[in-house]
């Protein structure tokens, strides 16, 4: 070890001269945002106050750290259980291709005039096909118990048999523990993009192949739950369209009474990002507010002679229609679902249903949390379920709970952007486009990534199509090293630059403000 | 500190009226129940209690009035700012006491007591006390929010550990623990003088690199968020500080009349560094040139 650097460490001073800074100041201080003098100041108690130096750190830590998130290991089936599980199904398919071809050549007649196509055809299909009644005869007959599991299994991996993580993915994520759900693309879906051009820059990429992956996506409705049919409709107009630009939702729903009449005239009124929309229920109880700004909603309905209800973090899609049931029920008194923060510090609940919610103006802890999804992501479960009937029983639905990942994002030391879609483990590199970038943020499917000389991407749509945003206030353009890029929701930002400047934004980057 | 305006004290009507009514007109203030005077009233109160000696006008333009705004609608109980607060940090918070704790149940619980700050549970004389009260806008509301939720689990696991280290004190009966000794310190004080001197000329960021990485062992990437600077100049700069501290070391010892050899001996604290160091310098020393020099002069006196 070099000498210098103990003795040094002996001789440094750790006795902190004067107040240590408040918590106001230190942020200043972190975002670069603060008087050459002043920062001068702080930095000379920061450079003798092991405490503050441990709090400035913990509060704003590199990338790599604040990218660590926090998902429990998925819970994986033994791997000696896999292992003969994949015995017993080749044992399975070999014996019905057996059976098969038996039949073929002895009962050719039989297999000809009869109403069942000839197993032979497809044996393995006709395997994965099994209804369950079918399954549980097979069962009954004495084929290893997990073979209907592992047939499945083995078939959802098929997809993409070069990369583990599919398979991963599908085993149950265990999220009582962190209450965290993270939203990915469906890593079908995402892989897919990968193999058909990650490495290529996002311009020599054309429409039909961004289609095309959006194309692999299972076809399951936007909403997985039990919005009626004709729900569907009202949204369907905003519910295409995948082009550039900023991209808006659609909030809609049926207000209904506890006995499931509906109710029209209800007042309903959506807060989100940019402020508050009212609109009213039409004759057959349903509302929408369209072009709404992906975020997070609160919902209120209002109606004479019923409570009104709130419903608090409606999430809203970029190019998706948020599907709301609000119950109302009769006023006794009014009695706001106002959550108090006592509640609110009880920490989000996240439900199966992802985006469609069902509220009764019970008592406030019971106004269910969804889980905010962003950008036009899948739940694993989804993909898992990819060619079976789109719509699931109801019932298991609500046993599940969606296991949505986003991709990680950091820099590497050569300032390219680099993504893992596997928590970390491997790394792509993602072209972005010209430039060495220093920073970078993500907030679910937004990523922004800042660099030398000003460059700053935005990319909706965790990372398959990046926008460049030139921040500029009066002419004068951001050129700047952007040393630091926040970002609160997709619309109120702030960059820091290696100038000192604070550049911040309310409307995603269409306009900026500079301090 | 640049003294060019004594007076913070000053009327708000040296923000000037119009850039008042801008900042006042840009924020949600009117919609958070601000009037005009009240909102001045918190930005001259704001500047008096940072007593930058900046000019005031400068100073109010440089705050994050719209987070401001917030925060003290939402210390003043109201219902909107608390609704875009709670829909604008919530996720976040458990977020960042997550990251700082590392750890869910420990994460959840920072988090939620540092709400009931926020939200103001304690009571002064009756009424609420909103921690927000004490964001001024220097800084963003979310780094603000992180600072707030760093110093308190610091502040926490300080008290834990100290109880801890009480307990395990009475057990081992060392009820009268003696000062912790002095840690052993570089034994010619000539030297100590001289990596003091050394330390003193640098700059407060040099120290607050050399303190990070050497004392708290912080990775370059995080020193380089912690300056926003790119993580390359950070390593740079500390090779390069370390290689100026070297000489400057040597220098001072220089002229606190120690010899060439004697500094160099004196900063190899360590007998395996000294060896290396000695070998190094020989290395470098032992005069190959001049040598075979000697020989080529001896083969040419030769023939």
């Amino acid at each position: 070890m070099d000498p210098i650097r103990k003795l040094v460490s002996e001789r440094l001073p750790k006795a902190p001269a004067g107040p240590h800074p408040d918590a106001d100041l230190l942020a200043a201080f972190a975002e670069n945002a603060m008087p050459k003098a002043e920062r001068k100041q702080v930095l000379t108690h920061l450079s003798a106050c092991a405490d503050c130096r441990e709090v400035l750190y913990l509060a704003f830590p590199s990338l790599a750290e604040a990218q660590k998130v926090f998902v429990v290991t998925p819970r994986r089936l033994p791997r000696l259980v896999l292992r003969w599980g994949t015995l017993a199904a080749a044992l399975v398919i070999a014996a019905v291709v057996f059976v098969g071809t038996r039949r073929q050549g002895l009962f050719q007649k039989e297999a000809r005039t009869g109403s069942q196509p000839p197993a032979a055809a497809a044996p393995a299909v006709s395997v994965e096909l099994k209804a369950p009644a079918e399954m549980d005869e097979m069962r009954s007959r004495g084929y290893a118990g997990a073979a209907g599991t592992v047939a499945r299994e083995t078939r959802a991996d098929k997809p993409a048999p070069e990369k583990h993580m599919t398979a991963k993915l599908q085993a149950p994520l265990d999220f009582g523990k962190s209450d965290q759900v993270r939203v990915a693309t469906s890593p079908g879906a995402e892989l897919s993009a990968n193999m058909r051009g990650e490495n290529r820059p996002v311009e020599g990429r054309n429409e039909s192949e961004l289609y095309s992956v959006r194309g692999a996506k299972p076809a399951v409705p936007a909403q997985p739950t039990t919005g009626s049919e004709k729900d569907d409709k009202a949204f369907k107009l905003a519910r295409t369209e995948g082009g550039h630009g900023l991209a808006t939702g659609v909030l809609g729903g049926t207000i209904s009474d506890s006995s499931g009449a509906v109710v029209p005239n209800a007042k309903v009124t959506a807060v989100g990002p940019l402020g508050a929309r009212t609109e009213s229920t039409d004759p057959t109880g349903k509302f929408a507010f369209d072009n709404l700004v992906p975020g997070s909603y609160a919902v209120k309905a209002e109606a004479s002679g019923f409570k009104s209800t709130e419903l608090k973090q409606v999430a809203v899609l970029d190019n998706k229609a948020a599907n709301v049931q609000v119950k109302l029920e009769p006023a006794s008194t009014t009695e706001a679902v106002a959550v108090a923060v006592s509640n609110q510090a009880a920490g989000p609940k996240t439900t199966a249903a992802a985006e469609t919610v069902t509220v009764t103006a019970a008592p406030p802890a019971v106004v269910a949390q969804n889980a905010v999804q962003l950008g036009e992501e899948q739940t694993v479960e989804m993909t898992r379920k990819k060619s079976r009937p789109a719509r699931m029983p109801a019932k298991e639905k609500a046993a599940k709970t969606p296991v949505v990942l986003f991709p990680q994002w950091t820099l590497s030391a050569a300032g390219a952007v680099q993504r893992s879609l596997d928590l970390g483990k491997t790394w792509q590199i993602v072209r972005v486009g010209d430039g060495v970038f220093r920073t970078l943020a993500s907030l679910g499917s937004h990523v922004w990534v800042g660099g030398d000389g000003g460059v700053l991407y935005h990319s909706a749509d965790s990372g398959r199509t990046w926008m460049r945003l030139t921040p500029s206030v009066a002419e004068r353009k951001l050129s700047a090293d952007i040393t630091h890029i926040e970002f609160a929701d997709p619309l109120h930002g702030s960059i820091n630059t290696s100038a000192g400047e604070v550049w911040t934004t309310t409307d995603g980057g269409q306009t900026w403000q500079v301090k | 500190m640049p003294a060019s305006t004594p007076g913070q004290s000053q009327p708000a009507a040296s923000v000037g009226g119009a850039v008042l009514e801008d900042l006042y007109r840009g924020s949600l203030a009117a919609e958070f129940g601000f009037t005009l005077e009240s909102f001045s009233a918190m930005l001259e109160e704001i500047a008096a209690r940072h007593d930058s000696g900046r000019d005031l006008r400068e100073f109010c333009l440089a705050l994050r009035i719209e987070d401001l705004v917030l925060a003290r609608a939402c210390a003043a109980g109201n219902e909107r700012a608390w609704e875009t607060f709670l829909l604008r940090f919530r996720e976040k918070l458990y977020d960042i006491a997550r990251q700082i704790t590392r750890e869910d149940s420990s994460g959840r619980e920072l988090a939620d007591s540092a709400y009931a700050d926020l939200y103001g549970v304690r009571t002064r004389d009756g009424e609420r006390v909103s921690k927000l009260m004490f964001y001024s806008g220097r800084g963003s509301l979310e780094g603000w929010l992180r600072t707030v939720l760093a110093q308190e689990f610091v502040n926490t696991y300080r008290r834990q550990r100290r109880l801890v280290s009480m307990e395990q004190e009475s057990e081992d009966g060392a009820q009268f623990a003696t000062a912790e000794p002095e840690a052993p310190v570089a034994v010619d004080p000539r030297l100590a003088d001289a990596i003091d001197e050394a330390l003193r000329t640098l700059e407060p960021e040099e120290r607050f690199i050399l303190s990070s990485y050497f004392l708290d062992g912080r990775t370059l990437a995080d020193i380089a968020r912690a300056l926003s600077v790119h993580e390359s100049t950070i390593s740079r700069k500390v090779e390069r500080l370390t290689k100026q501290l070297r000489k400057d070391i040597l220098k001072n010892l220089a002229r606190r009349g120690l010899s060439r050899r004697q500094a160099e001996e004196a900063l190899a604290a360590d007998v395996r560094d000294l060896t290396l160091d000695i070998r190094a310098s020989l290395a470098q020393d032992s005069p190959g040139g001049a040598f075979s020099e000697k020989r080529a002069k001896a083969g040419e006196g030769g023939t």
